[in-house]
């Protein structure tokens, strides 16, 4: 089902083949194709007509972070669409071969910029792995609850953006709300509310403040008693049911075919989930369930974010109860950079500091796949190194890049005008981790 | 023929001279082994002092020094074995033990071989509070080039090696013993040999630093560009330190035949000539106004007409070259002043002899006289002396001068001699006395923007390459001589530097 370009002088229009005929919601579609000698007396056939094109975005209140996605209509149906993405590709990988490893770090928050933790740590992962070093085992246990936070927020914009766009402003404020409440947790831990920096190759850049796990906790608090308000809202709301339930279907195979990872592929029924079926860091003691979902559609979506989030605090509070103590970050001049304290009182902290600064840490040339479970699939960085201090190849497997995909082919054509937005929301589109 | 002896270093066989000691040896396996040093320079008598790169010897009870030690034929040896390793670790570290904490102020960072030689070798933590270190005396001037700072120093005694074997003269030593050691001059004395800044080339570390440059760049933002020195007609080759139009420094290329691994004082300090009021724009004078910035193409049209003005009669154009001109600039000179300008007054311009030596130095301070004289003279034109020239211009008999490039001693004399001339055209590269007093000027390249070939005192030519390109409207002369030429009616068709090469090493054609 290969999507035809849309043709503007198209004069006929031609049956949709998609499996999804919009039947069910009772409209009776394209009309019939293909018939090339029309009888024009015959009253009961449909007058000749073309397709009409709508095009939404690429600055547009529901298209996040800028996508273009022009659709082809009959009547309310979308017979053809055609998404277009780029338009926030700034090109980290190219500007990433050009600044020394540790400063990529910056530029990784920037991708998905909804959850800059998961992409800090993702990076610090891959090198980390290129180096095959381990780092200290608090440097882990914060990694993952730092994630498990991040994951939070990215799902609350997810579910918010979804619920605001489906007219329902106050589970947006709702959401949001709660992520500002996250934001203050993660400014205390990283300094930022968005632009953490938080990663180092050798682990984390500094340790949890005091009193910062009772605070998680209160928060949290906080965070879910506002979800549960949302969910009371709309998880059993009629118009919201008839909005998102049924809508933008897609099979297991479908799924997996096009290499859609994370909630969406969850939502369809398959029980991956990179912590479960690949642990990394401490997620092999983690206590926690991977919600899946059956039909596929925009609803399971929902429900398998929702869920998600509750499962992410139960991980945060097993990571609190069990974190042990010790550095949070690696001590190895060969990529590390020394504690300032070494740096002003000893030659050979500030000759380790310059060369690092100076020339980058050189990192043995090789090449990686390193992989972890971003809050919409699996988020990989695939690393080439050539030796020196700066990267020659640095590869983002985007995971909403996958999902973009099946758009044309399976999830727009045959949904109707008004789907597009559940669908789009479900998708859960970052513009900054999709186009780099 | 008997095999070349061999031993094997790290598992790879390597050829080795009779008497060659194995860190020599290394150098040249494949793949290049390196071994870390300090006090070994090729060059230099062996020290074997700083312990930096002791190897392991199959058989041999102790590590050994690399630099010291002989090769022998089936010698088996490890450099980077776990003793060797660790050997390397402690001996870096006792090196450091009284560092000071110097990295930001000290010129050598970023070519300092104790920063790079710790990310390679050591990567250890120091076990010295720096309040334990010992504290000797800093930024002593040893002569008017050389600063010393003996808490850096680590005594590997390259510099008092240099000084007594290649300089000649035994200015430098280390005083007093232990903890107290430190290079010094001999007392009332001070390091004023004129190749004292080869020490600070030699100096593995920030301890020996030049006056010259101190804090003036950090040399991980200069770029480096190889070319010849233009102090003499030694022709030494060099490395050309630049950042953004502007030389920083000169440093010792090395070429094993005509200056090995070293510089004069007087060649390096060359450098800030190329700095000098360089021109970017045409200037041009009315009457006896002041030179005044113009268009280039204005300049060009005006040079035109005043040397067309002259042409009718014969002989009416006198012509100069400076000796710093390369034998491509020097062609189309040639070619302009015999076919399109017919002058018969031919000179070359130049800076007076000065010292010789027996190391490096050369009398004849202009870095190509052998290779403008072969030029011209395979052209067929007669060089008149610049006194010659002078005269004939005073006595009214050339109404029109063209002179070429700026270095020399007599651009003076000869500005104010063709002050008074109306068609008195000038092609350099600096806002010199003939700047000032040309009708015309057009900006060309200082030598360090020049690409093109000198030819040294002792017939080897050797190649310019620019360290930056010209700003503003300034440009090769070979390209305004041949655009005037063209614009006289000669059109000698030769876009670069490559294309006059290939003239000049065709055998030239007849005189015409």
């Amino acid at each position: 089902m290969t999507p035809a370009v849309l043709n503007k002088e198209d004069a006929t229009v031609t049956h949709s083949t998609n499996a999804h005929a919009p039947e069910a919601h009772g409209h009776q579609g394209a009309l019939a194709s293909g018939d090339e000698a029309r009888d024009l007396t015959d009253l009961a056939a449909d007058l000749p007509s073309r397709l009409m094109e709508v095009n939404i975005g690429p600055s547009h209140p529901a298209m996040h972070g800028t996508v273009r996605i022009k659709v082809a209509l009959d009547g309310e149906s979308i017979v053809r669409s055609t998404t277009e993405v780029g338009f926030l590709h700034r090109g980290f990988e190219k500007e990433c071969e050009s600044v020394h490893w540790a400063q990529c770090m910056p530029y990784t928050d920037r991708l998905n910029y909804v959850s800059p933790l998961l992409n800090n740590f993702g990076f610090a992962q891959a090198v980390e792995k290129l180096l095959e070093v381990e780092i200290p085992i608090r440097a882990q246990y914060i990694r993952v609850l730092a994630s498990e936070l991040s994951r939070i927020i990215d799902h609350l914009v997810a579910c918010a953006a979804m619920a605001m766009e489906l007219g329902g402003f106050t589970p947006f404020l709702y959401f949001v709300e709660g992520r500002e409440f996250m934001f203050d947790l993660i400014e205390e831990l990283t300094g930022a509310r968005v632009t953490c920096n938080y990663a180092r190759i050798g682990g984390v850049a500094q340790d949890l403040p005091d009193g910062f796990a009772e605070r998680t906790r209160a928060v949290l608090v906080k965070v879910f008693a506002l979800i549960d308000d949302c969910d009371k809202l709309l998880t059993r709301n009629r118009i919201f049911i008839d909005r998102t339930n049924g809508v933008g279907k897609m099979t297991a195979e479908q799924a997996i075919a096009y290499g859609i990872t994370g909630p969406f592929l969850r939502s369809t029924g398959v029980a991956h989930d990179l912590r479960k079926a690949h642990p990394y860091y401490v997620y092999d003691r983690m206590d926690f369930e991977v919600p899946v979902g059956s039909n596929g559609d925009c609803y399971d979506r929902w429900l398998v974010r929702m869920e998600e989030m509750h499962q992410s605090r139960r991980i945060v509070e097993q990571a609190f109860a069990e974190i042990p103590g010790g550095p949070v970050l690696l001590h190895d001049p060969r990529f590390v950079l020394p504690p300032k304290s070494e740096v002003t009182t000893s030659i050979e902290g500030l000759m380790n500091h310059f060369k690092l600064i100076i020339e980058g840490a050189q990192i043995p040339a090789g090449e990686i796949y390193s992989y972890s479970e971003a809050a919409n699939g699996e988020l990989g960085f695939f690393i080439v190194s050539d030796g020196t201090g700066k990267p020659y190849k640095c590869r983002v497997r985007s995971p909403c890049f996958s999902t973009m995909q099946a758009i044309d082919d399976v999830l727009f054509p045959g949904a109707m005008l008004s789907d597009v937005v559940p669908i789009f929301g479900s998708i859960n589109m970052i513009g900054g981790e999709c186009d780099r | 023929m008997a095999p070349a002896p061999t031993l094997t270093i790290d598992g790879k066989p390597v050829e080795f001279a009779p008497g060659e000691v194995i860190i020599s040896a290394a150098s040249r396996a494949a793949g290049k082994i390196e071994i870390p040093h300090y006090c070994w320079h090729k060059r230099l008598s062996i020290a074997a002092n700083c312990r930096m790169c002791l190897v392991e010897v199959e058989k041999a009870p102790k590590l050994v020094p690399a630099c010291q030690t002989e090769c022998k034929e089936g010698m088996v040896v490890f450099t980077k074995s776990d003793k060797v390793k660790a050997a390397q670790r402690s001996i870096h570290e006792l090196l450091l033990v009284n560092h000071p904490i110097d990295c930001p102020i000290c010129d050598q960072a970023g070519e300092c071989k104790l920063q790079d030689n710790y990310m390679l070798f050591q990567l250890g933590q120091s076990r010295v509070r720096p309040e334990g270190k010992v504290r000797k005396s800093k930024r002593t001037p040893l002569g008017p080039y050389v600063m010393y700072d003996a808490e850096r120093c680590i005594l590997c005694t390259r510099c008092v090696r240099f000084m007594d074997e290649v300089a000649g003269e035994r200015q430098l030593g280390v005083y007093a013993r232990g903890d107290r050691a430190h290079i010094g001059t001999f007392p009332g004395a001070e390091l004023n040999h004129p190749y004292s800044l080869n020490v600070v080339d030699v100096c593995p570390v920030g301890a020996l630093t030049s006056q010259v440059f101190r804090f003036k760049q950090r040399v991980w933002n200069l770029k480096r560009t190889p070319s010849l020195c233009g102090g003499c007609a030694r022709g030494c080759n060099i490395w050309v330190d630049a950042r953004e139009g502007m030389v920083y420094r000169l440093l010792p290329r090395e070429n094993e035949a005509v200056n090995k691994s070293w510089l004069c004082d007087e060649g390096r300090l060359t450098y800030a000539r190329a700095n000098d009021s360089r021109l970017s724009r045409a200037l041009m004078r009315t009457a006896s106004g002041p030179a005044e910035p113009c268009l280039a193409s204005t300049a060009q049209k005006r040079a035109t007409e005043l040397f067309e003005s002259l042409l009718a009669e014969k002989g009416r154009i006198g012509a100069a070259l400076s000796l710093h001109a390369t034998n491509e600039q020097a062609y189309v000179f040639g070619r302009i002043v015999r076919d399109a300008l017919h002058a018969e007054a031919v000179a070359v311009l130049d800076y007076p002899n000065g010292t010789a030596d027996r190391l490096l130095r050369v009398a004849d301070k202009n870095p190509n006289r052998a290779g403008v004289q072969s030029v011209l003279g395979s052209l067929g034109i007669k060089i008149v002396s610049s006194e010659a020239l002078v005269q004939r211009i005073e006595s009214g008999e050339l109404r029109g001068l063209l002179v070429v490039g700026h270095e020399t001693s007599e651009a003076g004399r000869v500005a104010s001699a063709a002050a008074a001339m109306l068609a008195f055209v000038h092609i350099g590269a600096a806002r010199s006395a003939l700047a000032e007093r040309a009708s015309v000027t057009l900006p060309s390249l200082a030598w360090v923007q020049s690409e093109g070939t000198w030819v040294n005192a002792d017939g080897v030519t050797q190649s310019l390459s620019p360290a930056f390109a010209p700003s503003g409207e300034a440009r090769p002369a070979e390209e305004w001589l041949q655009e005037l030429g063209a614009a006289l009616g000669l059109s000698l068709g030769l876009p670069n530097v490559s294309a006059i090469r290939a003239v000049l090493e065709r055998p030239q054609p007849e005189a015409r």
